[in-house]
């Protein structure tokens, strides 16, 4: 089953007088469970794609599946909800709520949810703290922690809602290579433990090998596709 | 809870600006209390040194009266006799809302002066000397002589007529007997207690040709204890001397009274005659004595004349409970009009009025001046966090969620600040009157509430001040409010 559908995306952006054609015709099915890399030189599409598909951004024509859900015709108010269940958000920077300790990061989006008690909230987030290895740091603020450690509590609250697809902009590109690819086993691990579909894009082809599948973008196309 | 914690956390974090927004918050609350204090203890303060010491809430007067302002207006200027007052009194005083009324005469008067000399202009009021003290219980200090008893004639003086007659006049008055110079005007104390009078000679000022002079006993002299240097231009006399003076007679009364050699008195001495004469001065030779005649409020033809009835309300404002016995007066076809006390004192109600509408247009501005300083650093605040604001978005916040966050910050800081500026400006209203700063400008005793200054705040007031607290708050918040609902994520990733 395809958690992502893509047919013929494109977007533009008006640039002054000109329009930058940021994709030109994406077509691309995401089966669930996939751990995909999406490569490409700077420039060339790769957050413009990610946005689309984590309904932050919307498409200028196409149509966009995911879950079984057409999101090009969504409201704010839909769009807001899928992210919240459905979707798991890792940026490159500002991932966290600076004010809320690593645990209550974690528990932001269950808090959001609104469904769970107080305790398994806490309970579920720490869980999560245990398996990205911060347990030990649960109150530590975002400004206590280093990149790597601030990556590792963006992945345990993009996973406490059991999303069914985590999005990560070049999770690795503000982290030293060793950190950055310690971020990168850890989504193998949650990949391969709880079968989490992970789209992450990066313009570094020393991390292609822990990915199960890529794609190469291109001046908003996809390459050899 | 989450909201809460979010809140203050970021409250704390930014401390800096809350401090500033906080800051601003607690000395509007403070201004906007102590503001708040100033125009209740002004208005508590007119009610009790118009309204309750001379005017009443309501003034009757004939639907003839063409100017407002009965009691302040320039020399000369008549105020209309009102007839049929028993019926008049009567539909007034059954209504649930009225509380008691009062008949009164006031006009202009002339001071003749007995030998060589100017005269002197006096406002006189006409009362039932019983039922006016009873209306205006303490409003005036009798300091010297007394009032005159029920069925006897006499004047009583303030010391502010008392120094205008002796401006113009170059005379002064006491009763018989009384020999405290400290009662004379300042200037006039060196004088000889011989030139004081005991008696003054007045003459009607109408336009009625039936006006004639007398001749009346100083029965007393004292101030009015609040606003004494505008009331204290006010003289009071028997109602039955007065309407001799005005020569406003019931028709039974002007038989009796035309035959009697009045009639020579009158017909000589009217205005015209005495300009034609060349001189005021002279014609005091042939005055009456005035003798009070036993008031006989009888039936409709022979209803005893006035010019104005004060009427106290309970329950009910100056403005609409004119208006309402305005239409009481249509319905029953009365020859008579209401005006809220603050058109009837002309000038000192619209300079009350005025004072009043500066204080709360000062209040206003602060609250407009504090609400867009406010405003602006929110809106600031929201925008210096539009990564952590479009972070949360993404993440799953809703737009509501992140404007009830701002909500939840101002409120916290509205509450915090905003509830100590009150405060402290409801301490500091209740503690002004006891530094009894004093003031002797009639125009500051009005805005003082009295000779001390005196702010007040009611309970209803202070809530009103919480009210209006909240209302800045929530009208300022709103716009940045609105900013910060509208951060997308799109504007936090952009910025990486
Ligand atoms: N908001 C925008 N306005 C105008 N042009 C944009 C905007 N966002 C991206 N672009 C352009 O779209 C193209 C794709 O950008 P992006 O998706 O960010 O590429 P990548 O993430 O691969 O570096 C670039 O040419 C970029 O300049
Ligand atoms: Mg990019």
């Amino acid at each position: 089953m395809n958690i992502v559908e893509i047919r013929n995306l494109t977007k533009n952006y008006p640039l002054g007088n000109t329009t930058v054609h940021a994709l030109r015709g994406i077509d691309m099915d995401i089966p669930q469970g996939s751990l995909m890399s999406v490569v490409g030189p700077s420039g060339s599409g790769k957050t413009t794609l990610l946005n689309i598909v984590g309904c932050v951004d919307t498409a200028t024509t196409g149509s966009v599946k995911v879950g079984d859900r057409e999101v090009t015709t969504l409201s704010d108010r839909e769009l807001t909800r899928l992210r919240l269940r459905k979707i798991g958000f890792i940026f490159q920077t500002f991932n966290l709520v600076p004010v809320l300790s690593a645990l209550e990061n974690v528990e932001f989006p269950l808090l959001l949810q609104g469904e769970l008690s107080a305790a398994k909230v806490r309970e579920k987030s720490r869980q999560l703290l245990l398996a990205v290895g911060l347990l030990d740091h649960e109150r530590h603020k975002p400004a206590e922690l280093s990149g790597g450690q601030r990556q590792r509590v963006a992945i345990a609250r993009a996973l406490v809602t059991d999303p069914d697809l985590v999005l990560a902009d070049e999770p690795t590109a503000n982290l030293d290579s060793e950190t950055g690819e310690s971020i990168l086993r850890l989504m193998q691990t949650m990949n391969a433990e709880r079968g989490t579909t992970f789209i992450f894009s990066t313009h570094d082809p020393q991390v292609l090998r822990y990915a199960k599948s890529v794609v190469h973008i291109h001046d908003g196309r996809l390459e050899g596709a | 809870m989450l909201i809460w914690r979010l809140a203050w956390r970021n409250l704390w974090r930014h401390r800096g600006r809350s401090v500033v927004v906080g800051g601003i918050l607690f000395m509007g609350a403070l201004l906007l209390t102590f503001g708040n204090g100033v125009v209740s203890g002004m208005e508590r303060g007119l009610q009790r040194q118009v309204v309750e010491s001379f005017t009443g809430d309501v003034v009757v007067a004939s639907n003839k009266q063409v100017d407002d302002n009965v009691f302040i207006s320039m020399m000369g200027k008549e105020v209309e006799p009102l007839y049929r007052i028993s019926e008049i009194q009567g539909a007034v005083d059954s209504q649930a809302w009225v509380e008691a009324s009062l008949p009164i005469g006031k006009n202009m008067t002339i001071a003749l002066h007995e030998s060589e000399g100017n005269p002197g202009y006096l406002f006189l009021l006409g009362v039932d000397f019983k039922k006016w003290q009873k209306f205006f219980p303490q409003a005036f200090q009798i300091q010297g002589g007394k009032f005159p008893e029920p069925g006897e004639a006499g004047l009583v003086l303030p010391s502010g007529a008392n120094k205008e007659l002796f401006q113009t006049m170059g005379q002064t008055f006491l009763p018989e007997g009384v020999t405290d110079t400290l009662l004379l005007p300042q200037e006039a104390r060196r004088l000889s207690l011989k030139t004081v009078r005991h008696e003054m000679v007045l003459m009607g000022f109408s336009n009625s040709m039936s006006t004639s002079d007398l001749r009346m006993k100083i029965s007393g002299v004292g101030r009015f204890r609040a606003l004494n240097t505008i009331w204290g231009h006010f003289a009071l006399t028997d109602i039955e001397s007065y309407r001799t003076v005005q020569g406003y007679l019931r028709q039974d009364e002007k038989a009796v009274q035309l035959s009697s050699d009045q009639q020579n008195v009158m017909a000589s001495d009217n205005l015209d005659a005495l300009l034609a004469d060349g001189g005021v001065s002279n014609s005091a030779a042939t005055t009456s004595v005035a003798k009070a005649i036993v008031p006989t409020d009888t039936g409709k033809g022979s209803d005893p004349v006035w010019n104005l009835m004060l009427v106290r309300l309970k329950g009910e404002g100056a403005d609409r409970g004119a208006a309402r016995l305005d239409s009481l007066f249509k319905t029953h076809h009365l020859p008579a009009r209401a005006l809220p006390w603050h058109k009837a004192v002309g000038v000192i109600g619209s300079l009350a009025m005025l004072i009043r509408g500066a204080l709360l247009g000062f209040v206003g501005l602060l609250f407009v001046v504090a609400g867009i300083v406010i405003a602006n650093t929110l809106a600031m605040s929201a925008m210096e966090r539009t990564t952590e604001i479009g972070m949360m978005r993404a993440v799953g916040a809703t737009r509501w969620f992140i404007a009830k966050l701002m909500m939840a910050e101002t409120t916290m800081l509205a509450l915090l600040f905003g509830g100590i500026g009150v405060l402290l400006g409801a301490v500091l209203v209740a503690v002004t009157p006891h530094l009894g700063i004093q003031t002797g400008n009639d125009l500051l005793q009005m805005v003082y509430g009295g000779e001390v200054f005196h702010p007040l705040l009611r309970p209803q007031d202070l809530v009103m001040c919480f009210f209006e607290l909240g209302l800045v708050v929530a009208l300022a918040s709103l716009y940045p409010m609105q900013l910060a609902a509208s951060i997308t994520p799109l504007d936090a990733i952009a910025r990486e």
